[in-house]
């Protein structure tokens, strides 16, 4: 036998072209943050030493455990109320006959538009100090407000939030499932209820299993509502407590990075739940995906019931938002108030002479869209990559590509803080730029990296015997097979980056303002006119631009895919 | 004849957790100008993977491939052509055209790959292979509005565009209905003559491979068995595997015993390892007496008689022999019937009766065999 020369030593066309520059522009990226965040966590407070004090400080005082405690619980109860609200939501709208399907989609994609501070900010009006709740409820009025500060409270609106978010994540696999396997179980003699929980909901247990651990790292990473809401009843969480150490007089810089570590192992025990659990998603070959839709159950008399609990339940999603939108007409500081209203347009005219207001708005949105742009054109190269071909570039590249989904908003925002306090990219909007391209580079691969499997290789294969080069691959096969779910990963970047606090909440000021932590301060400094107006403007203009967006793709995907 | 493929001692192995597989074993053959080559052999033979490391899709880990006068892969030089370079056309077994553009532009891409603007006459060509596949008038036909049929002469027509020196055709009728299937496969060998273009194909459908083919190479296990004109691999199998998969022979084990002087040169007698008397063509040489064989014998190459369960030695001579066998099952197939037989000494063959034969479950029956037509090769360790 002749000597085997090792030809295959050699890396893939793709890697050496796109490969490695993201690989440097990655590491770029990432790896100082990281470096940074481990030197704060595990040297003293002057930087001189190396120790472990931080973290034994944390052990040591009662404090610390009751937070970890805290995060624990309020993840579980959020996570939990988030998974049953969806669960219901999704079975009856997308396995029943029950009418509202389309008022009940149209509430959840405006509960899963709004940012979070938002929500909070609507909720606090309604079961707040002076809540509506309470207006209409006066009976209640001595346990109502400390019940909704505390963490029962808190778990029902962080579940709220993350409702639409689950229901997202769960409902493709009901809406795909394969009808002739509860026709199945209802010839088998089980009755509509059995059916619907012994079957429908066990066939869907791996997307389900998925979505509780996403929601669950979504939550346990959280800074929005546990800042507005938890805070002000003195039940903290891990991030509020970071928040916190870095807003003190004497910002403890090191407590608060050994926190965000902490928080981040906690995560990575939520994300590998995760990976686990899509891993057994990909092997559950039931759900067959042909589109069939026939099959729905009939509810006969329990149509109308089960219709009205559904959009009872989206409305409560979106009940915020509504009642911000009222306030926002509602002139003077009187609310609620149902028949001494005065209305009118004067705390929109305010957000105009509000500082930085209208330039926190134009910046956040011009932010999002760039931020939308450069993250959907980098993850869908390195997906195409780490798809095609194997090796260690692709390796690498692909944990790189996770990292940062379990660096919670808060780590990040204290790493940005920390590295580049002393650069000249400090209080500019391009270090914000940078701290959403981080941050959302595990959710454009998420979308990127379906997208490319999609693509079957031999359409590729066809191209390069064809006589295309790999560059010319991509643009003229990949790109433009891929461009729909490129254009939805857009979108959703978009609009996730408008929700933004955590993430900016360190480097977000005067010089670089963006509407996340704008909204906050606003609120903190109780001009609630105002902040209603201005969160209604936001939404507003989101909505506009999506909307614009998806009109955009219309037009895109008709002339270029055809 | 000049050869426009040259394939030599190509070999890959696949690594993997199970040790991984050899899937080419130093592969030879060369293709000559016009020729319609084709591979076949069962699932996971390396058939496809000879196929892609032509294409350049697919890395040999050693070997020399050649193209015309252009060498486009030679591990002793590191050299390995990268696909776009090498002067192919390949239709993939799922066609793999391009949803994102319509008939015209699928066909034109191969051109606008090329340097320089796409001019005029690259239109015209366009429009001539269209033509010439049989999809004029379709230019501005969405491709996957095209019936399965169109999608496979459109792939055909992207692959002829550029004038490759080889075409490389991947199980391509393999996605069609039975009916079609048929017409296609008429259809492509009509256009491979008119357009006289040197082609290697690869299927498993020995049907396909003996209709369509000039020559054919068997392959199994990464090994390649036999090369030879259809005539060639169905009538004379180089080994019993050849045989079994050309045709499904039937092949049974025994051993070579001396025969009578009077028999044939090149005619052997063997006894089945059930004791029955074998008379067929030795395949192989300096098979000597005492050699243990393999007996192959085609469905359609034994007479089934009804009628006498004495095993009929009334047939037999030095080139024909009788085997005594009950009826196993028996499905009609139309203009033929499949009979499954078991032999009285313990074999279960399979044997094709045309029209529609009186057989009961159970039934004595003789079947007998020509030497001309029954294959004794010696048994190896290697190729079973």
């Amino acid at each position: 036998m002749t000597r085997v020369a090792p030809m295959r030593a050699r890396l893939g066309q793709r890697s050496k072209i796109f490969g490695l520059p993201i690989m440097v522009i990655l590491l770029a990226l990432i790896v100082p943050l990281l470096v940074r965040i481990v030197i704060l966590a595990f040297s003293n407070s002057t930087g001189t030493a190396a120790t472990l004090d931080n973290f034994v400080r944390i052990w040591n005082n009662g404090v610390g455990l009751q937070i970890l405690g805290n995060t624990l619980l309020y993840t579980l109860g959020a996570t939990f109320v988030a998974i049953l609200v969806a669960l219901v939501i999704a079975i009856i709208v997308e396995r029943t006959d029950a009418p509202g399907r389309i008022a009940v989609y149209a509430m959840l994609a405006l509960g899963f538009g709004v940012p979070s501070v938002i929500h909070g900010i609507g909720w606090t009006l309604i079961g707040g100090r002076v809540g509506i709740l309470w207006n209409i409820f006066p009976w209640l009025q001595d346990v109502g407000p400390n019940l909704f500060y505390s963490w029962f409270g808190l778990c029902i609106v962080t579940g709220l939030r993350f409702a639409p978010i689950a229901f997202f994540l769960v409902a493709p696999a009901l809406r795909a499932m394969d009808p002739s396997l509860e026709e199945a179980a209802r010839v088998a003699g089980a009755g509509r209820f059995r059916m619907l929980t012994r079957i429908t909901l066990g066939l869907s247990r791996p997307s389900l299993l998925a979505a509780v651990f996403l929601v669950g790292l979504l939550v346990v990473q959280h800074f929005d509502l546990p800042a507005l809401i938890g805070t002000q009843s003195g039940f903290i969480v891990l991030s509020t407590e970071v928040y916190s150490l870095v807003q003190r007089n004497f910002p403890d810089y090191n407590g608060a990075a050994a926190y965000s570590i902490v928080l981040a192992i906690v995560a990575v025990i939520a994300l590998v739940a995760y990976f686990r659990a899509t891993a057994q998603a990909k092997r559950f070959g039931v759900i067959s995906g042909k589109g069939y839709r026939s099959g729905r159950v009939r509810l006969e008399g329990w149509r109308i019931p089960s219709a009205i609990l559904v959009i009872v339940l989206a409305f409560c999603t979106v009940v915020p938002v509504l009642v911000l939108l009222w306030r926002s007409f509602v002139t003077g500081n009187d609310f609620p108030c149902f028949t001494t209203c005065t209305y009118g347009f004067s705390n929109f005219s305010d957000i105009g002479s509000t500082a930085g207001l209208i330039t926190s708005g134009v910046n956040s949105i011009v932010l999002g869209l760039l931020a939308g742009l450069i993250v959907v054109l980098l993850t869908v190269l390195l997906s195409w990559v780490t798809v095609r071909e194997s090796n260690r570039i692709t390796r690498l590249l692909d944990q790189l590509g996770s990292i940062p989904l379990v660096l919670s908003g808060i780590l990040l925002s204290l790493a940005f803080l920390q590295t580049y306090a002393k650069s000249f990219l400090y209080n500019s909007v391009f270090l914000i730029l940078i701290a959403y391209v981080v941050f959302y580079i595990p959710f454009g691969v998420r979308f990127t990296y379906s997208a490319v499997v999609g693509v079957r290789g031999e359409l590729e294969e066809a191209a390069s015997v064809a006589g295309a080069r790999p560059t010319t691959v991509f643009r003229r096969i990949v790109f433009p097979l891929v461009l729909p779910s490129l254009l939805t990963a857009f979108v959703f970047i978009f609009l996730a980056s408008m929700e933004q606090l955590s993430l900016v909440v360190f480097i977000s000021g005067a010089g670089n303002p963006v509407v996340g932590p704008e909204i906050f301060r606003l609120w903190q400094t109780s001009s609630i006119s105002v902040v209603a107006a201005f969160s209604v403007g936001v939404v507003l203009a989101g909505f506009i631009i999506v909307g614009a967006g998806w009109l955009i793709s219309r037009l895109v995907t008709r002339h270029i895919l055809r | 004849m000049t050869a426009v493929l040259r394939v030599e001692g190509v070999d890959k192995r696949f690594h993997g957790a199970d040790g991984g597989t050899h899937a080419l074993h130093e592969i030879g053959f060369e293709v000559e100008e016009g020729e319609f080559f084709t591979l076949i052999g069962p699932s996971g033979c390396g058939k496809t993977t000879l196929l892609r490391s032509l294409a350049g899709l697919e890395t040999p880990d050693a070997g020399l491939i050649s193209i015309g006068d252009l060498s486009v892969f030679d591990s002793s030089r590191r050299l390995n052509m990268r696909p776009e370079k090498r002067p192919t056309g390949m239709v993939f077994q799922s066609y793999a055209i391009w949803p994102h553009m319509n008939v015209f532009e699928n066909v034109a891409f191969p051109l606008r790959c090329r340097p320089g603007r796409f001019s005029q006459s690259d239109r015209k060509r366009v429009s001539e292979i269209l033509e010439i596949v049989g999809l004029g008038g379709y230019e501005r036909r969405n491709a996957t509005d095209l019936s399965g049929g169109q999608q496979q002469r459109l792939a055909l027509g992207r692959a002829l565009v550029g004038e490759p020196r080889l075409l490389l055709l991947d199980e391509p009728l393999s996605n069609l209905d039975a009916l079609l299937r048929v017409t296609m496969r008429a259809e492509l060998k009509r256009l491979q003559r008119e357009v006289g273009i040197t082609t290697v194909y690869v299927t498993h459908d020995q049907s396909e491979a003996l209709s369509l083919s000039d020559r054919i190479a068997v392959f199994k296990s990464g090994q390649l068995l036999q090369v030879g004109s259809p005539e060639e691999v169905y009538n004379r199998p180089a080994q019993p595997f050849v045989g079994e998969f050309l045709g499904g022979a039937n092949a049974f084990d025994g051993s070579l015993v001396p025969s009578p002087s009077s028999i044939p040169t090149g005619v052997g007698t063997a006894r089945s390892s059930g004791g029955s008397r074998v008379v067929g063509t030795l395949m192989g040489d300096a098979l000597t007496p005492g050699d243990d064989v393999r007996i192959v014998v085609r469905p359609d190459a034994m007479q089934l008689s009804t009628g006498n369960s004495s095993g009929a030695p009334q047939f037999e001579s030095d080139t024909i022999y009788g085997l005594a066998a009950t009826i196993n099952q028996c499905m009609f197939n139309g203009s033929f019937s499949e009979v499954m037989v078991d032999t009285a000494d313990g074999f279960r063959l399979n044997v094709i009766v045309p029209g529609t034969p009186r057989l009961t479950l159970g039934d004595s029956v003789t079947l007998t065999g020509s030497a001309e037509q029954t294959y004794i090769y010696r048994t190896t360790g290697a190729v079973a």
